[in-house]
């Protein structure tokens, strides 16, 4: 196989307004003609830098220093000028990123994105002409009246193949796909990495894949470097780097990967009542306009949870998974329908301070839960204020908080954006404990985690369901996440509940179809753990 | 017709009712506004000496302001509605003919501000994202702190002193010319402020770098994707502009002396004159209404997100 | 340190340290200074007429005399005072009625709100001058009139951003967070929305003060303001203005303090708006 790119000693730099980072230190690697590499790690690793410093691209509101070589077809990439880096980008070298609705100008519609793609110089009916061709290429030529939709007119996976066949316009020998699935619904993502590989396939194309799972690159890529802080811990064919690893981080990241399998028992409680019984919950939101109709989020939602269970609320974005969850803390009002708690009603609209110290919640965002004036110590006594704790208490009381989500009393003084996303999510855990909830309900909680983060989260999780003995509500749109934490799961699509079982039975004997296509999809975005022999039942 | 040009008919009908319900409302405002003030204009022109006792009953009677003032108001509206402007008392003519006589030169003082302002606002962005490391740049940020920190009211009367006294220019190139430039550089200052900004902003957007990524060069990245985006702001502050702008002309004619709707502003609220003070705040306020409700048109035809109804 | 802030000190810093910025802090103390110890610091009499009219500076006067023979440099002093406490006072109506009525129109719902800002809407569509034209008309010329007519034609820019960082706030994860907690209205609104509205109002009061500072002037121009018998600087600007030719020294006065004390506060409303923005904005988690 001949070579296309040979990457030698890679050196990034990034100038930001507060001062130099060094992003890339080292990094060598080279990709064959009509070959596709993989390239894994997690956030802050460099994967999307070291692609884009290829094509001269740098991240909003800084600029790139790069030494070292990168030869693309005899040409050393590194020492163009923009000019003639211009010659590149989209001719040679076609980029798809990481979230189509950003990736797409938003005043300009399908047609226009890929038609502004194409070489100059074409007439406009030979235009049009490859405009449609790109569009049957990436499967959209079935969408009525696609050229003319703007971004917010198509679906996350419409948009990703725009975004594609304009990358695909000039007709590159090397594709980058930036994390092309990862803002997109789970039975999408696999439609996704099918189309990329057939294009890839089918114009012999080669193929630079980003991604931060390493399902995705065991099914897709014959040969994977791992990323960390910017240098390469191991490199090679993917069955022998994945198989045998050689590396600690390579490992970690293995162990790390959610398994779709499940393990996580039901309670163990004597009392086995219902701690909540939801029945005919029905919410709708108003549309855009005035004069919009209104858009039902919850559709006759009834299911019940054991005390001490924990049920995983699994659906796509629009399925009303989070809606549920902010219904339960009344901070939406539901049409109609009954909530019992405890034994008693639970009104949403008028919750009742006891209600509202037993059912807790946590935010996806991390970083928005947290108020940016308060400092970790004010979040944690802020619960203890309100309920009337006596003050001289609180600070021990909140150092203990944090010690039981891991974290220590050098945390206290730590402003929100002085944590990580792992940190933070920990405070919030630790939040909600300070008022002794009986019901924890966790919006997507780990979705924005790394997988080594997300793991030690769900742990922690586990654990606090132990010795708290916590019933856990856990809304998440990843099955594979659910399987350690869960022992009962409902699905949910468009408002409704379509299923609703154990969690093991889920995973392995799906009634519904769509929860079947849900667990394909997740399956074979994780091929290695199929294989698995750890099931319990 | 499909669903696309209905929504987009469909939002502007919405915004058209509201441009109509404001307009009714300052209709209503400005009625009872005026009606609150003690004394009429018959009050002002019996103290001048110029009428005597009965022919001000008279005058009241015809005028038809000894009426109950509902009955005044529903005359009142109905004879706006009809677009008759009435009469006034003070200088005895149709207030259309005064207002005629007046707007067009008003109008041009604004409108060439107008034109200074959006030319010299838009050019200079975009010239200072296109080329980010020219005199470009400066110069926004010279416009920008100028018409933030020196209002046209105190420029309008040094520029009188330096032109009019000290360089006796003012008749070479015209008393018109230098409250227009004054207008325009504030206007200027405005749109730049925000339509720069917004640039600065949108060329951070995911899309800028795929438009790169797609080998598109500078200046079509710029034109084509940064300030569509940025522009539907920046059209919704000219719109709101419009009415600093009347003021600023009111001003300026005032203070260089020329002949206008604010000259004839200030004469009305002298001498009283309800009827006129009225045509012009409704005239002014429709205006103003309007030119929103066009800037409201045409950022739905740039963004097709705004279209909702 | 985190990048937030970081480029929160470091603007600050530089806020501090830039010349303009420093200038524009001068002339603001300055200008209180003068403001509280004006009938001190005038040499003559402000109000007495004398037979040595429109004489340039020196001889006895500083900044020489006006159309009626009286003291400019005086005049100046006290008249400082005044129109900066009626553009004040102007503001800070506009600051009161604006962000008081959205405060308290914003938690009663949607119908409130709907009134609420078709007021607003309709006030914004009048041109700011001759709305306050209007309602001197209604209330008579004079100094009250014009705060009351400023007050309120202002007073939409505050309903305005309060409205919107009042939904901002409502918003924010974090208010949420709150409420989840068992927080109640009350510790909400003075925890966590307050805070933010503080800041956006106090913005927004630098940038209508001087705004307020120069109608009120224009007005005075215009002869509809303070009464003839107080020297603000839109009245020494209207009498001076017939005989600039022979005595701009008397129009130049007032307008160059107009012209200063709205570059100072303009400059320092920028710079107060710059530091405000980017620690408003929220760095990427």
């Amino acid at each position: 196989m001949t070579t296309l790119l040979s990457v030698t000693d890679l050196h990034v730099t990034l100038d930001t307004r507060n001062g130099p980072v060094e992003v890339i230190r080292g990094l060598s690697f080279s990709i064959g003609k009509g070959e596709t590499l993989g390239f894994v790690g997690e956030s802050g690793s460099g994967k999307s830098i070291t692609a884009m410093s290829l094509v001269g691209l740098a991240p909003p509101g800084t600029s790139l220093r790069i030494s070292g070589e990168a030869v693309f077809d005899g040409a050393d990439l590194l020492a163009l000028d923009q000019r003639a880096m211009r010659a590149f980008r989209g001719k040679r070298i076609g980029v798809v990123f990481q979230d189509p609705a950003a990736a797409l100008n938003p005043l300009m519609n399908a047609g226009d994105h890929i038609r502004e793609a194409l070489p100059t110089g074409l007439s406009r009916a030979d235009a049009d002409r490859r405009v449609g061709e790109l569009l049957a290429e990436v499967g959209l030529a079935d969408v009525p009246n696609v050229r003319r939709r703007y971004a917010h007119e198509l679906s996350g996976g419409q948009q990703q193949r725009v975004v594609i066949a304009s990358a695909l316009a000039g007709d590159p020998d090397l594709l980058v796909a930036d994390e092309p699935t990862t803002a997109l619904d789970m039975s999408v993502q696999a439609q996704i990495l099918e189309l990329l590989h057939s294009l890839q396939q089918a114009r012999g194309m080669a193929m630079l894949l980003i991604t931060h799972d390493l399902g995705v690159v065991s099914k897709y890529s014959r040969r994977v470097v791992v990323l960390q802080r910017g240098t390469a811990m191991e490199a090679g064919p993917t069955a022998s780097v994945l198989g045998a690893p050689r590396h600690d981080y390579t490992r970690m990241l293995l162990q790390s990967r959610p398994k779709l399998v499940a393990t996580a028992a039901a309670s163990s409680e004597q009392t086995r009542e219902d701690i909540l019984s939801v029945s005919d919950l029905s919410v709708s939101y108003p549309g855009q306009g005035p004069l919009s109709p209104r858009i039902q989020a919850l559709d006759a939602v009834d299911f019940a949870l054991r005390r001490g269970d924990a049920l995983a609320i699994v659906g796509e974005s629009g399925s009303g998974k989070s809606t549920l969850g902010k219904v339960l803390v009344g901070l939406v009002g539901p049409d109609r329908g009954r909530i019992r708690f405890q034994g008693r009603e639970l009104r949403p609209a008028r919750m009742t301070t006891a209600d509202r110290q037993a059912i807790q919640y946590i935010f996806q965002d991390s970083y928005g839960a947290l108020n940016p004036r308060l400092n970790v110590e004010q979040a944690l006594t802020e619960p203890l204020a309100i309920y009337g704790k006596p003050r001289r208490t609180w600070r021990d009381e909140a150092v203990r908080l944090l010690e039981e989500v891991d974290l220590g009393s050098h945390h206290l003084t730590r402003y929100p954006g002085e944590l990580s996303g792992g940190q933070r999510q920990r405070v919030n855990i630790a939040r909600a404990l300070a008022v002794s909830p009986e019901l924890l309900i966790c919006d997507e909680i780990v979705s924005a985690l790394d997988v080594t983060v997300q793991a030690q989260v769900l742990d922690l999780l586990s654990r606090l369901r132990l010795t708290r003995r916590l019933s856990l509500i856990f809304i998440s749109h990843d099955l594979a996440v659910v399987g350690a934490l869960c022992n009962r799961t409902l699905v949910m699509r468009n408002a409704r509940v379509i299923e609703e079982a154990p969690t093991c039975d889920i995973l392995t004997a799906p009634l519904n179809l769509y929860t079947r296509s849900l667990v394909n999809a997740a399956q074979e975005l994780a091929p290695a753990a199929s294989s698995s022999t750890s099931m319990t039942i | 017709m499909n669903s696309h040009s209905f929504r987009f008919a469909a939002s502007i009908g919405v915004d058209l009712l509201r441009a109509v319900a404001v307009t009714i409302g300052i209709i209503v405002f400005t009625f009872f506004l005026i009606r609150m003030i003690p004394g009429d204009v018959v009050d002002v022109r019996g103290i001048e000496g110029s009428l005597t006792y009965s022919q001000q009953s008279v005058m009241r009677e015809e005028l038809g302001l000894n009426k109950p003032w509902l009955t005044q108001f529903l005359d009142w509206s109905m004879m706006i509605l009809s677009g008759d402007l009435g009469q006034s008392a003070r200088f005895a003519r149709p207030i259309a003919d005064l207002l005629g006589a007046v707007l067009p030169s008003t109008l041009l003082l604004g409108a060439t501000a107008l034109v200074i302002g959006v030319v010299v606002g838009v050019s200079v962005s975009v010239l200072a994202v296109l080329f980010p490391r020219s005199i470009f740049v400066k110069i926004v940020d010279i416009i920008t702190i100028w018409s933030i920190a020196v209002p046209t009211f105190s420029i309008g009367i040094v520029s009188l002193i330096v032109f009019a006294v000290w360089l006796d220019w003012i008749s070479a190139i015209g008393n018109f010319l230098v409250p227009a430039i004054i207008l325009g550089m504030d206007a200027a200052g405005s749109i730049t402020k925000a339509l720069h900004e917004d640039m600065r902003e949108a060329e951070t957007a995911e899309f800028v770098r795929a438009a790169q990524a797609r080998g598109l060069s500078r200046t079509s990245i710029v034109l084509r994707h940064i300030l569509p985006n940025a522009f539907t702001v920046t059209i919704a502050i000219v719109g709101l502009m419009l009415a600093g702008i009347f003021t600023g002309a009111i001003t300026m004619e005032v203070v260089f002396g020329l002949p206008g709707l604010g000259t004839l502003t200030l004469q009305a609220i002298r001498g009283r004159d309800y009827a006129v003070v009225q045509a012009i705040i409704i005239w002014l306020g429709v205006t103003v209404i309007f030119a929103n409700f066009v800037a409201d048109v045409i950022r739905k035809l740039i963004n097709p997100r705004l279209r909702t109804i | 340190m985190t990048t937030e802030t970081l480029t929160r000190t470091t603007s600050a810093r530089l806020a501090r340290l830039d010349p303009v910025t420093t200038l524009a802090w001068g002339i603001f103390v300055t200008a209180m200074i003068i403001a509280v110890a004006g009938p001190w610091l005038a040499t003559h009499d402000p109000m007495m007429f004398s037979a040595a009219m429109n004489e340039a500076p020196g001889n006895g006067h500083l900044l020489g005399t006006d159309d009626g023979g009286r003291d400019v440099f005086s005049r100046l002093m006290v008249g400082t005072g005044l129109s900066l406490f009626y553009g004040a006072s102007a503001a800070l109506l506009a600051l009161v009625l604006g962000a008081g009525t959205a405060l308290l129109a914003m938690p009663l719902g949607k119908p409130v709100e709907y009134g609420l800002f078709a007021v607003v809407d309709l006030v914004r569509a009048l041109p700011g001058i001759l709305f306050a034209l209007a309602f001197i008309v209604a209330f008579e010329p004079g100094a009250f009139s014009v705060v009351l007519a400023l007050g309120v034609s202002f007073a939409p820019n505050f309903a305005i951003i309060t409205r919107a960082t009042y939904q901002q706030q409502m918003a924010q994860s974090y208010t949420q967070a709150a409420k989840v907690l068992g927080a109640g209205p009350g510790r909400i609104a003075i925890m966590h929305v307050l805070p933010n509205i503080g800041g956006a109002l106090i913005t927004q009061f630098a940038i209508i003060l001087p705004r307020c500072i120069v109608a009120e002037s224009v007005l005075s121009f215009l002869g509809l303001g303070a009464s003839s018998e107080q020297p603000t600087w839109g009245r020494m600007i209207a009498a001076a203005t017939p005989y600039m030719e022979g005595a701009p020294h008397a129009l130049l006065a007032p307008i160059l303090a107009l012209s200063a004390i709205t570059f100072a506060l303009a400059i320092i409303g920028n710079a107060q708006r710059q530091r405000l923005t980017p620690a408003q904005k929220r760095i990427p988690a």
